[in-house]
C-alpha cells in the first residue's frame, strides 16, 4: 500500500516537473497583478494595466495544470541525463565575467574570462593568448573607437 | 554596405542601430550619397543577421530569428555557405520585388494601410503570433502556446505605456525600462547554446556547423524550384511591411508561417533543415524593409524604426515626404538607389559570408568564447546598461532549462516582441470603441483575420481527428 502511494507520488512529481515553469510563472503573474495600481484617471473603457497580467497568469496556471493532467495520463519519458560539469563551469565563468565587469572594467574582466574560458575548453595557450588579443582589439576598435559605446572602464 | 554586414552579423546590434550610427557620417556627404549610404546599410544589415543565425544559432537581428532553426540545421549538415548564398539571393530577389511593388503600388498600398485601425492591428499581431507559434512548435503546439504566453508576460515587466503604472518592477529602477527582447533573444538562442555546448570533457564531441562549398549551381536550382515561395513570401513581406509599426521581424515570421501552412507534407519538417524555412523569411524580411518606406514616403509616417530615423534625417537632406516627393522626382531617385542596393548586396554579402565562414572554421572553444564576449558587448550596447547583460545571462540559463523540457524557444521571443503591441492595440481599440469588443469583428479586414486564425487553429485539429478516426 505504501509502495503504491510512493509510486503515485513519484508519478505526480514526474508529471509536474515539466509544468513547473508554467505553474510558477502563472502564480507569479496572478499574485503580483493584484498589487498593480489602477490610476484614478483610467479611461472607463480601458480594462487597465492589471487586466492582461491576470489573464496571462490565469492562462499559464490552467495550462500548467492541463499539462500535468496530460503527463499523468500519457506518462512521457523525461530527460535522465544530468547537466555536465563542463556546462556548470562555463556558466559560472560567464557569471563571473558579468559580475567583474563593473568592478574591473571591460578590458580586464574580458581578458580574464577569455583566458579561463578557452583554457577550460582545451584551447592551447598560444592560441588562447593570440585569440584573446585579437578579439579584444576588434571589440575595442569597433565598439569603443568607432561606435563610441561607453563600455565599463577600469576604475583605477 | 560593409558596415551594414558587420553590424547586422553582430548579435545585439540591430539594423536600426546600424542606421542610427551611420546617419551622422552621412551628413558630411551630398544628399544622393547620404541616401545611398543609409538605404544600403539598412538592407545589408537585415541580410547579415542571417550569418550568425546560420553558423552560431544566434540571430544577428530579430528579423533573422525565423530562419535560425532551419539555417543552423543545414549548416550542421555541411551546407553553411550554401544556405547563406541562398539567403543572400532570396534577400536580393525579395528586396527587388519589394522595391518594384513600392514603385508601382505605393499610394494604393498606403491607402489600404489607412483602413487599419487598432482592432485590425490587434488581429494582425494575434495572427502573426499564432502562425509563428504553430509553425515553430512542431508537434507541441500547446507547449509552444504556453511559451508564447510566458513571453507575453515577460513583456509586461516595466511601465504600462497607456497609464504609466509600474508593473512587476518591485521598486527596481533597472526594471522600469522593461525586459528588452533583444538581450533575451541573444540569451535564449545564443548563450543557452554556449552553456549546452560544453558537454563532457571534450568540446570536439559536439557537432559543429560546417561552411562547406557555395554549390552555386545547386543553390540556383533550389531557388528556381522554390520560386513560387520566394514570390509568395515577398508579397507577404511587402503587405506586412507596409503597415506602420509592423516591421521586418513580423513579416519574416508571417511569411514563414504562411509557407509552412501552404506546404503539403514538408520533408524535412520546418525547423529541421527545410529549404523553405530559410527561403520564406529571408525573402520576406528584405521586401518588408522596402515596404516600410511606403507609409514613410507617402505620408511621412515611419513604417518601422529604421524609416523613423531616416525621416528625421530627411530634414537635413532637404527632402519632404508626401505627394511632392513623387512630383519632384526624389521618389524615383530613392527607388533607384533601393534597386541598385539589392544588386550590390550580392558581392557585399558574399564577402561577408567568406569572411565569417573562415571564422566558423576556428576551434569551437575560441568561437564560443568570442560569442560570449560579443554577446555581452552587444547586450550592453543597447542601452549602456548592465541590466540588459544580466537579462541575457538569465535567459541563457532559462533557455537551457526550457530546452531540456523540450519547450520550443521561438514562441517565447515572439510573445515578447508582439505582446506589447497586442496589449496596446487591444486597449486602444476598447477605448476608441467605448468598451465594445464586438467592434473587433465588424470590419472586413478583422473578419478576414479571424477566419484565417480559425483555419490555422482548427484545420490541424480536424486533420488529426480525421487521421485517428472517431472513437
Amino acid at each position: 500500500m505504501s509502495s503504491n502511494k510512493a509510486s503515485l507520488v513519484t508519478k505526480l512529481v514526474n508529471a509536474s516537473v515539466p509544468a513547473f515553469v508554467w505553474l510558477l510563472a502563472g502564480i507569479y503573474f496572478l499574485a503580483f497583478s493584484f498589487s498593480i495600481r489602477v490610476p484614478l484617471t483610467l479611461d472607463k473603457f480601458d480594462p487597465g494595466p492589471a487586466f492582461l497580467p491576470q489573464l496571462l497568469g490565469g492562462g499559464l496556471l490552467l495550462g500548467g495544470l492541463a499539462q500535468i493532467l496530460h503527463n499523468l495520463l500519457a506518462s512521457p519519458a523525461y530527460p535522465t541525463d544530468t547537466a555536465k560539469r563542463g556546462s556548470a563551469i562555463i556558466t559560472t565563468a560567464v557569471f563571473g565575467f558579468i559580475l567583474l565587469l563593473p568592478v574591473l572594467g571591460f578590458h580586464l574582466s574580458a581578458t580574464i574570462f577569455s583566458i579561463v574560458s578557452m583554457v577550460l575548453m582545451k584551447v592551447g595557450w598560444l592560441r588562447t593568448i593570440l585569440s584573446t588579443t585579437i578579439i579584444l582589439f576588434v571589440i575595442h576598435f569597433v565598439f569603443i573607437e568607432i561606435f563610441m559605446i561607453a563600455l565599463p572602464l577600469f576604475p583605477f | 554596405m560593409t558596415f551594414g554586414i558587420f553590424v547586422g552579423s553582430t548579435p545585439g546590434l540591430t539594423a536600426t542601430m546600424a542606421v542610427a550610427l551611420i546617419i551622422p557620417f552621412s551628413f558630411q556627404l551630398e544628399k544622393e550619397a547620404a541616401l545611398a549610404m543609409v538605404i544600403g546599410v539598412s538592407f545589408t544589415a537585415i541580410f547579415a543577421g542571417d550569418i550568425p543565425a546560420t553558423f552560431l544559432r544566434i540571430p544577428g537581428t530579430p528579423a533573422s530569428a525565423a530562419a535560425t532553426l532551419d539555417a543552423h540545421r543545414l549548416a550542421l549538415e555541411g551546407k553553411g555557405k550554401q544556405t547563406l548564398l541562398i539567403n543572400l539571393l532570396c534577400s536580393t530577389l525579395g528586396g527587388i520585388l519589394g522595391v518594384v511593388i513600392l514603385m508601382f503600388l505605393a499610394p494604393q498600398l498606403a491607402t489600404f494601410a489607412l483602413r487599419f485601425g487598432p482592432f485590425e492591428y490587434f488581429w494582425l499581431c494575434i495572427t502573426g503570433l499564432i502562425l509563428g507559434v504553430t509553425v515553430s512548435s512542431g508537434r507541441r503546439p500547446f507547449v509552444g502556446l504556453l511559451a508564447a504566453v510566458l513571453g507575453f508576460g515577460f513583456s509586461l515587466v516595466g511601465v504600462d505605456p497607456l497609464t504609466n503604472q509600474s508593473r512587476f518592477v518591485f521598486n527596481m529602477e533597472e526594471l522600469s525600462e522593461g525586459l528588452n527582447f533583444i538581450p533575451a533573444m541573444i540569451g535564449l538562442f545564443g548563450m543557452s547554446e554556449v552553456f549546452k555546448s560544453v558537454l563532457g570533457d571534450s568540446v570536439d564531441s559536439h557537432k559543429s556547423p560546417v561552411p562547406g562549398p557555395f554549390r552555386f549551381r545547386s543553390s540556383l536550382s533550389i531557388i528556381l524550384r522554390h520560386l513560387p515561395t520566394v514570390v509568395q513570401s515577398a508579397i507577404t513581406g511587402t503587405a506586412i511591411g507596409a503597415l506602420p509599426g509592423a516591421g521586418a521581424d513580423i513579416a519574416a515570421w508571417g511569411a514563414y508561417g504562411v509557407s509552412e501552412k501552404t506546404t503539403v507534407k514538408p520533408d524535412p519538417p520546418f525547423g529541421s533543415g527545410n529549404w523553405k524555412g530559410v527561403i520564406s523569411p529571408t525573402s520576406a524580411n528584405n521586401s518588408a524593409v522596402a515596404a516600410a518606406w511606403i507609409p514613410a514616403l507617402v505620408f511621412g509616417v515611419p513604417g518601422d524604426a529604421v524609416t523613423a530615423i531616416v525621416l528625421g534625417a530627411f530634414m537635413v537632406y532637404d527632402i519632404t515626404p508626401g505627394p511632392a516627393l513623387f512630383e519632384s522626382g526624389n521618389a524615383d531617385f530613392i527607388f533607384s538607389i533601393a534597386l541598385i542596393t539589392q544588386v550590390f548586396l550580392i558581392p557585399a554579402g558574399i564577402l561577408g559570408i567568406l569572411f565569417f565562414s573562415q571564422i566558423a572554421k576556428l576551434s569551437r572553444g575560441i568561437i564560443l568564447t568570442a560569442v560570449v564576449m560579443f554577446s555581452v558587448v552587444g547586450a550592453f550596447a543597447m542601452n549602456n546598461s548592465l541590466t540588459d547583460v544580466w537579462v541575457m545571462f538569465g535567459f541563457g540559463i532559462f533557455g537551457v532549462i526550457l530546452e531540456r523540457q523540450k519547450v520550443p524557444l521561438a514562441p517565447l521571443i515572439l510573445g515578447m516582441i508582439l505582446g506589447p503591441k497586442i496589449e496596446e492595440y487591444l486597449r486602444t481599440g476598447l477605448i476608441s470603441y467605448r468598451g465594445g469588443f464586438a467592434a473587433a469583428f465588424t470590419s472586413q479586414i478583422s473578419r478576414a483575420f479571424v477566419i484565417v486564425l480559425a483555419g490555422i487553429v482548427f484545420f490541424p485539429l480536424l486533420r488529426v481527428i480525421k487521421q485517428k478516426g472517431f472513437k
